[in-house]
């Protein structure tokens, strides 16, 4: 097999395919604490699914959804800076400390300041840049260089940028809303068998690894109806075009294999099933699945359910 | 000493009559090689002079074995007449048409007024070089090579053992050679000499296959025979390289590709990607020429070949810095690739396939006056890579990666005074995939992915020489540059340059000593530029992947407009010293619309006998790229441009100082050093307010270079070429100099080829190469915008990957017959199978990262035919 390898290695080189790599942990593997998503709701219109984007004045919700490989998930601080008044973009955002703000907490809610004019996006639309931090041991923050730290034995955190589309008067394109998953769907030996729902309280047995090569089980996701909403955008010639949201659904698991983090709904066949397969482990193993579903607006959702393979 | 003026006369010839033979016409010798005695030096202090009577016996084949003093005038007169006499070659007398021996009376007048007036050299140039049997590269001894001048007469000399001949020439001009040796193909060659030229050339003379029927008898008009490529004494230049055509066929590691050969010389670093990485200079700073064209790429997929025929190249010249002023627009160094005359008799076809791509070469004569040569290659890397990337599920290959190149030459000449001709040049190479997985690092990083780049290009050359003073060259140029990517819903790319280029220069020779190149060089055309994507990230910053970074989109169509002038002065106020001052000016309607004023000056001062001091300073600019300079308005920010029309153009001040050696006709060594001070390079700005690019950056470059270097013998050729340099970047006042992307420390290139006999010859290649410098990641962030993680890059370029080292083995067997050859060739890459590191992959959060090597040993099989 040797020549087999060098030749795929030169064409590696060749294409710089990143699929190239193996050593390296896939994004589907939760082997220890992180963020996997922060929703923004509008509280001020009450919708649903929830609004993603709000007007000055109005009050959004913000959550951090976070996944652990232990069971049960670790406690975490989690902190919270917002600035309406954003200098700089790109890698990291700049602030002015009159247009910061701070809060505590995984759950906050902010109200987006009146007279919002300096924040820009890359679409020259204003935005409420935030930045959040989760630390599964001692947290703290220093105001003066704005520097957050997190302390204690064996402490994990995470940083998360987040933004809140701030709507003008002048915005005629219809809110985003956030999709919503409704349900999730599980083959067992494949997508030709009849699917079995996967309950989100009630976890699912199945049989694991045991042969060779290992049974597969297909996972499906079903967004409701509307979720790929419509929307407008700008091409490279300036020509605005209306076209469905395109949704980037994301697989988690603590145990098992999963084939590839992501998949992205076909622009060819926008309903069409959002499949993935598991493989189950060898012994008995809890494995805990997150699904997201996120827009190319900044809506999110995600669900999760348990599979106890036996 | 030499000396001229002498008067010889040939006084009388007797001939050994041979009884048997029968009465037939006598004609007596004629001299055809006069070789000038050397004045004694006291004779000379004292004003003696006269005539030595000489007696001469020549043999049939027309050389003297005997010369005996008549007459003598003393002072040491007499010896130096027979030392030269029995230098003399004669056409030997003939009985008809048989050569016979004979002895003749010679009269050898020595001159005190004319050897002192001759103290000085009378030649204004020097055309010498070596006689080479084609493919087996063995000296011809005994070949006859005539000269015509541009005046109409003629010279004539055999070469000698070595193969070696050498014509010192006072009138300037085209110069016609023909070389003719018994058993091979005549040879025809024109060469064009200035003031104080030193045209050092290798002629290779194929041999000659024996038509079955003739329509007529050959004429002293059929040009036959195979350029080669020369070597020329550095004229305009402090630096030039150049590869003689048996280098370039059997280097190892280049798959006897004559512009990937370019990658050994010193100076030039370790290709990345296929990309000339000149002086630590980025590659966008090297400009490509064919013939005085601009071309956009010199390399197919990253490097895999080059994309015009090695069976075409009459020379490749490298020049790493301080070049000459018809260059412009260019910060970096230049590859000059000229195109030769297709051959001028009969026909000739090359065929060349090996495991990478397959090749055909024919040239011919059309008529006695117009002459073809075409040539045609294309990959096999679809086929590789279908096999390998067929197992991949996370791949769909829809368009297998492929190119080709073409070039088509028709020559045309009218007479002695015009050349003109018609070429057409192009090259493609595209490749798509579909990524049906999206990547983990950026779920909008899938879809369909391609790339094309490609150039066409039609040129018209025209070369005409008004007088011996007088010269001229017009070039114009027309054609499309086109390069596409697209990267799924991420990223696309495409521009399409409908490019001219016109060039007309004028040589003059002013004076003896005094000779003046004026020429205007202009560029430009319309440009279509349409991007969809991200900003490119200011350099070493990386880009946080597509899902995070400030969109940018534009579709716009600019005209270029960028003219340049120059005129060069060559002053040689002593056989030994050549200076050169130089002015240029540019200009880009689509920059700030200030003239680039670039004076520059170089010289070359030969203080010892084969020892050379060499230096040179000067002001290079570069525009910026057409996306830089771009006025189109961003779609996703109507306000702001995706470019910056309001730049100016780069510049770099290049000085170099360096020594040469000749130790012999082979072996040669040189050491240079230079330095290059950057200021006014564009940089990527991340501010979304203001504008995209800023003359912000500055740079300073410098190192030096040494090459010991042995010329191709009858059995050796090689070199060891060795750069150490640094190159440092500042992106803004404030900032610490941080070193460059492209830098690379140390670069040792060690190259051999042997000729074992039999036609066998073995060769290896050798590098070792200072890492590539690389960002370490500090940590990321999550986006909760897109579900991805942006990189928190470290210290720009503040790690390096470990050194690069690699061998290359290369074998060749050559079978020849009358009519051709037949090479086989074996050329195995990075032998030891070393995994040197290209780069480093990460994990979808940046909390992992593996080295990227490159490619491990690959054996490439090759078949060369000849015909």
């Amino acid at each position: 097999m040797k020549p087999r390898i060098g030749l795929a290695a030169l064409a590696c080189t060749a294409l710089l395919v990143t699929s190239c790599g193996g050593d390296l942990d896939a994004a589907w593997k939760v082997n220890s604490f992180r963020i996997l998503a922060a929703p923004i709701e509008n509280l001020d219109r009450v919708e649903s699914p929830a609004v993603t984007d709000a007007a000055p004045g109005e009050r959004v919700r913000l959550r951090l959804i976070t996944a652990d490989d232990r069971d049960p998930p670790r406690a975490f601080q989690a902190l919270w800076v917002f600035c309406s008044q954003v200098t700089r973009t790109g890698n990291t955002f700049g602030c002015a400390p009159e247009g910061a703000s701070i809060q505590m907490g995984a759950d906050v809610t902010y109200q987006v300041p009146a007279g919002l004019s300096t924040s820009i996006d890359t679409q020259g639309r204003p935005r409420v840049q935030a930045l959040a931090v989760a630390c599964t041991g001692t947290l703290g923050f220093d105001p003066a260089t704005m520097l957050p730290s997190c302390s204690g034995e064996g402490a994990v955190s995470w940083t998360m940028t987040r933004s809140i589309l701030v709507r003008v008067p002048s915005d005629t394109e219809p809110s985003n809303h956030n999709p919503e998953i409704t349900e999730v769907l599980l083959y067992r030996g494949g997508p030709t068998t009849d699917p079995v729902v996967l309950d989100p309280a009630t976890p699912l047995r199945v049989p694991r690894c045991s042969t060779d090569p290992c049974l597969k089980y297909g996972l499906e996701v079903r967004v409701r109806d509307g979720s790929r909403e419509r929307n407008t955008t700008l091409n490279s010639q300036a020509q605005t075009i209306v076209s469905n949201e395109r949704l980037v659904f994301g697989f988690y698991s603590t145990a098992g294999t999963l084939d590839g983090s992501f998949r992205v709904d076909s622009n060819e066949v926008p309903d069409g099933p959002i499949r993935n397969t598991l493989e189950g482990p060898t012994t008995a193993a809890t494995a805990r699945l997150w699904f997201s579903a996120q827009d190319n607006r900044g809506g999110v959702t995600v669900t999760s359910r348990t599979v106890i393979f036996e | 000493m030499t000396w001229s003026g002498v008067a010889l006369a040939q006084i009388g010839a007797t001939t050994q009559s041979d009884p048997e033979a029968p009465a037939a016409a006598l004609r007596p010798p004629r001299l055809v090689q006069f070789v000038q005695a050397d004045y004694p030096p006291a004779a000379l202090a004292q004003g003696v002079e006269g005539s030595v009577v000489l007696r001469l016996s020549i043999t049939a084949e027309g050389r003297v074995t005997e010369a005996v003093v008549l007459q003598g005038v003393g002072q040491g007169l007499d010896e130096a007449a027979v030392a030269a006499a029995l230098r003399f070659t004669f056409e030997p007398a003939h009985r008809g048409d048989v050569a016979i021996p004979s002895s003749i009376r010679y009269r050898y007048r020595f001159s005190a007024a004319a050897a002192r007036a001759a103290a000085a050299p009378t030649h204004r140039a020097i055309l010498r070089g070596v006689v080479r049997a084609r493919g087996e590269d063995r000296a011809i001894d005994g070949a006859t090579v005539v000269i015509t001048l541009a005046n109409g007469t003629s010279q004539q000399q055999v070469t000698d053992a070595a193969g070696a001949f050498r014509f010192e020439i006072d009138t300037l001009g085209t110069v016609d050679l023909r070389i003719r040796a018994e058993g091979f193909d005549d040879l025809r060659f024109s060469e064009t000499l200035a003031d104080r030229d030193d045209v050092n050339g290798t002629y290779r003379l194929d041999p000659r296959v024996e038509a079955p029927t003739t329509t007529r008898a050959p004429t002293d008009d059929d040009g036959v025979g195979e350029a080669v490529i020369r070597a020329r004494r550095p004229a305009r230049e402090v630096t030039r390289q150049t590869l003689e055509f048996r280098e370039i066929l059997r280097m190892p590691g280049t798959g006897g590709d004559a512009l990937r050969a370019v990658q050994n010389f010193p100076g030039v670093g370790r290709a990345i990607n296929g990309l000339l990485i000149v002086r630590g200079s980025t590659p966008q700073d090297t400009q490509i020429f064919a013939d005085g064209t601009a071309i956009p790429l010199v390399y197919h997929f990253g490097g895999l070949s080059s994309v015009i025929s090695t069976e075409l190249l009459d020379h490749i010249d490298f020049y790493p810095g301080n070049y000459s002023a018809r260059f412009g627009r260019a910060q970096g160094g230049i590859v000059d690739v000229g195109l030769r005359s297709p051959r001028r008799q009969g026909f000739r076809f090359v065929g060349n396939i090996n495991l990478i791509d397959a090749s055909l070469f024919a040239e011919g004569a059309i008529t006695r006056d117009l002459s073809f040569a075409v040539s045609f290659r294309r990959s096999y890397v679809d086929a590789i890579l279908g096999a390998v990337l067929g197992g991949i599920e996370a791949v769909t290959i829809t368009n297998l990666p492929v190119y080709w190149d073409y070039q088509a030459v028709l020559e045309y000449r009218p007479g002695r005074r015009d050349k003109i001709r018609l070429s057409m040049l192009g090259s493609d190479d595209s490749f798509a995939l579909v990524l049906n997985r999206p990547n983990d690092m950026s779920p909008r990083f899938s879809g369909t992915f391609s790339t094309g780049i490609g150039f066409h290009v039609g040129q018209l050359l025209w070369d005409h020489t008004f007088s011996d003073r007088v010269t001229s060259r017009a070039m114009f140029s027309m054609g499309r540059n086109s390069i596409n990517f697209g990267g799924g819903e991420a990223f696309g790319l495409t521009l399409n340059f409908w490019q001219y280029n016109a060039r007309y220069e004028v040589q003059y020779q002013a004076a003896r000593n005094a000779r003046m190149n004026v020429g205007i060089d202009i560029s430009g055309g319309p440009a279509q530029i349409a991007f969809n994507g991200i900003r490119p990230p200011t350099e070493g910053q990386g880009g946080g992947g597509f899902s995070q970074a400030p969109r940018v989109a534009t579709d716009a169509t600019s005209v270029i407009y960028r003219p340049g002038a120059y005129v060069e002065l060559e002053l040689t106020p002593t056989p030994s010293l050549r200076l050169i001052p130089a002015f240029r000016v540019d200009y880009a309607r689509d920059t700030n619309q200030v003239w680039a004023i670039q004076p520059r000056f170089s010289f070359r001062w030969e203080f010892l006998r084969d020892w050379f001091i060499k230096g040179g300073v000067g002001v290079f600019n570069q525009p910026p790229q057409p996306q830089q300079s771009s006025s189109a308005p961003n779609v996703f920010q109507p306000s702001t441009t995706t470019g910056n029309p309001f730049l100016a153009q780069q510049r770099s001040i290049q000085y170099g100082l360096g020594i040469e050696r000749n130790f012999s006709r082979y072996v040669t060594a040189s050491v240079e050093g230079f330095y290059k001070d950057l200021d006014s390079q564009v940089v990527s700005q991340a501010s979304l307010t203001g504008p995209a690019y800023l003359n912000t950056g500055v740079g300073r470059i410098y190192g030096a270079e040494i090459l010991l270097r042995h010329r191709p013998s009858d059995r050796f050729f090689g070199w060891l070429a060795y750069t150490i340099s640094r190159s440092e970047r500042r992106d803004a006042p404030g900032l610490p100099y941080r070193i460059f992307q492209f830098d690379q420390t140390h670069i040792l290139t060690v190259i051999g080829s042997y000729q074992l006999g039999r036609g066998w010859e073995i060769g290896a290649r050798f590098r070792l190469v200072s890492g590539n410098p690389s960002t370490p990641i500090a940590g990321s962030v999550f986006n909760g915008d897109t579900g991805t993680y942006t990189q928190i890059p470290g210290q720009p370029f503040s790690a390096r990957n470990n050194p690069f080292h690699q061998l290359d083995v290369r074998v060749d067997k050559t079978w020849r017959w009358s009519r051709g050859s037949l090479n086989l060739y074996l050329e195995v890459l990075n032998v030891y199978n070393n995994a040197n590191p290209e780069g480093v992959q990460y994990n979808y959060n940046y909390t992992q990262s593996q080295t990227v090597t490159g490619i491990p040993i690959f054996p490439n099989l090759g078949v060369r035919v000849e015909y």
